[in-house]
């Protein structure tokens, strides 16, 4: 209870500084954006009009797919997804890589509590701030909706489970690396390694890519173009979730841990 | 002079790190351009007439993507991405590692002023930051000639190769800037980062407004925009601009880093 109590005031602040951002970007690109992209929206389609029909046809249904309000809110998770993985990974790194990185291992564990205990704790400590995280965003999520409440939950949704992706990856690297010097500069950069494979993946338009791109796992256009996620990838997804907190789980426990 | 060969030695292998990760996305990157070419004049007048949000929306305000030159303009903005994030660590890392590893101790008892120190370990810096610039530069263009991609972008990746060092260095010296300020070292990895992740969020949204006016001076990533660089200049007054910072970030951090206080 105590490690709980302790983790989570430590970690108060940056959930509370990222909720907020992840909030305000949110609510700017929705409220603020979304208007002005309708307006160039409803420009371009009379262009279209103006192109010869053949034309319209090839380009017609794309572009209809792409400038609807589910393209656009998928091409504004490019972002969110970006800011809310880089809190997740933080969050895993400094919870469970802390007394490593302090050098006071020992004083956890030599605590009357298994190590099995610690992880569990540390780890319920996380579960709720990323719930806490999500609530807010969700609320967000189902106010903006232009479709159907289920459809926009379950896009809304896509934070949570993207967020455990990286939360597991986070704790996992946590978990290994030799020396982390700053928990946020390893966030960043997987967030951001992250955030590039997938625009990669859009780029190059290769199909088998999207397996190694994390933030297009839970994509919420496909939640509200068809009223679920692709089965496959959203396996991988959990796959990811299980093996790297298998991992970490095993390597918290059986690690030996370097005496100051 | 020992204290930067160590400095190199000791960030020898995150650098091969980050030269793989850049081989990979240059040459993926690039090498998939051939695709995209082929029905180049329609795609191009499709997107010279979209509105700005939309062509934000692909990545391309602004940039003919159809031609090599705009292509790589995109390609181009990860690696600048990619030096940031990489310009920051080494930055902070510089001014904060022996904070951070409890060796400021032992490294500031020896006969060297603290000056001379910070410079050593920020000339080490420099000299991957320029490594990683030069090799990105080095790979784009041997990507553009193995894959007989056209010719005539050499004046183009070499302004990107000029806007890509900028901008790292702006990073660089800002985040070293950073932790020599704050009192407590790994704030300052900290806020480097969050600051960057904040510019990059602007720049996203400079990209989708019609005028982005001043928010341009907050995001370094767009003091050199695509348009500018492919008329074939870095816009002088952006240029000017962060001359002027990446001195007094400089300036800063030694003086800050004189005073500071390591516990």
């Amino acid at each position: 209870m105590n490690i709980l109590k302790y983790e989570l005031k430590s970690q108060a602040v940056s959930t509370v500084v990222w909720t907020v951002a992840i909030g305000l970007v949110f609510w700017g690109l929705m409220v603020g954006i979304y208007p002005l992209f309708q307006d160039s929206v409803a420009d371009t389609e009379k262009i279209f009009e103006s192109f010869p029909p053949q034309f319209a046809a090839v380009f017609g249904l794309e572009i209809k797919t792409i400038f609807s309000f589910s393209g656009y809110y998928g091409f504004c998770f490019g972002y969110l997804g970006l800011m809310g993985a880089i809190m997740a990974s933080a969050l895993g790194i400094s919870v469970f890589a802390r007394e490593r990185r302090s050098r006071c291992s020992d004083f956890l564990l030599t605590r009357p509590l298994s190590r099995t205990g610690i992880f569990m704790w540390k780890l319920s400590a996380c579960l709720i701030l990323l719930a806490a995280v999500n609530i807010v965003y969700m609320i967000l999520a189902v106010t903006a909706g232009e479709q159907n409440d289920t459809d926009m939950t379950l896009a809304g949704s896509s934070m949570l489970f993207t967020q455990l992706v990286f939360f597991a990856l986070g704790t996992f690297y946590g978990g290994y690396a030799k020396r982390i010097r700053s928990a946020a500069g390893a966030a960043t950069a997987i967030g951001f390694g992250a955030f590039i494979v997938s625009a990669l993946t859009g780029l190059l338009d290769e199909e088998w890519m999207r397996f190694i791109s994390p933030l297009k796992y839970f994509d919420p256009a496909d939640a509200l173009n068809s009223g679920s996620y692709e089965f496959k990838y959203a396996v991988t997804g959990a796959a990811v979730i299980l093996i790297c907190m298998g991992a970490a789980y095993r390597r918290f426990v059986k690690n030996d841990m370097k005496a100051i | 002079m020992n204290i930067f060969l160590r400095e190199i030695k000791n960030d020898l292998k995150p650098f091969v790190f980050w030269c793989i990760g850049l081989v990979v996305l240059v040459f993926a990157g690039m090498a998939k351009f051939t695709g995209l070419r082929e029905g180049g004049e329609t795609v191009n007048a499709m997107m010279a007439a979209f509105p700005k949000p939309l062509q934000a929306m692909f990545g391309m305000a602004g940039i003919n993507v159809a031609q090599l030159s705009g292509y790589y303009a995109v390609i181009v903005f990860y690696v600048m991405i990619c030096i940031s994030i990489y310009g920051i660590s080494l930055g902070a890392n510089a001014a904060g590692r022996e904070t951070v590893d409890r060796t400021s101790e032992f490294l500031f008892t020896r006969p060297v002023s603290r000056s001379r120190v910070l410079a050593a370990k920020l000339l080490a810096g420099l000299v991957y930051l320029l490594g990683f610039s030069i090799l990105s530069y080095a790979l784009s263009a041997a990507a553009v000639s193995s894959f007989r991609l056209g010719h005539g972008i050499d004046g183009e990746i070499r302004l990107y190769g000029l806007a890509v060092t900028i901008v790292g260095l702006t990073f660089y010296v800002f985040a070293a800037m950073l932790v020599s300020l704050v009192r407590r070292t790994e704030k300052g990895f900290l806020y480097g980062n969050l600051i960057f992740v904040g510019t990059f969020i602007l720049t996203m949204i400079y990209d989708m407004l019609d005028n982005g006016g001043a928010l341009r001076l907050l995001i370094p990533m767009r003091f050199f925009t695509a348009p500018e660089i492919l008329d074939g200049q870095l816009n002088p007054a952006f240029a000017a601009l962060s001359a002027v910072l990446i001195c007094l970030f400089t300036v800063v951090t030694f003086y800050s880093f004189n005073k500071k206080d390591f516990r």
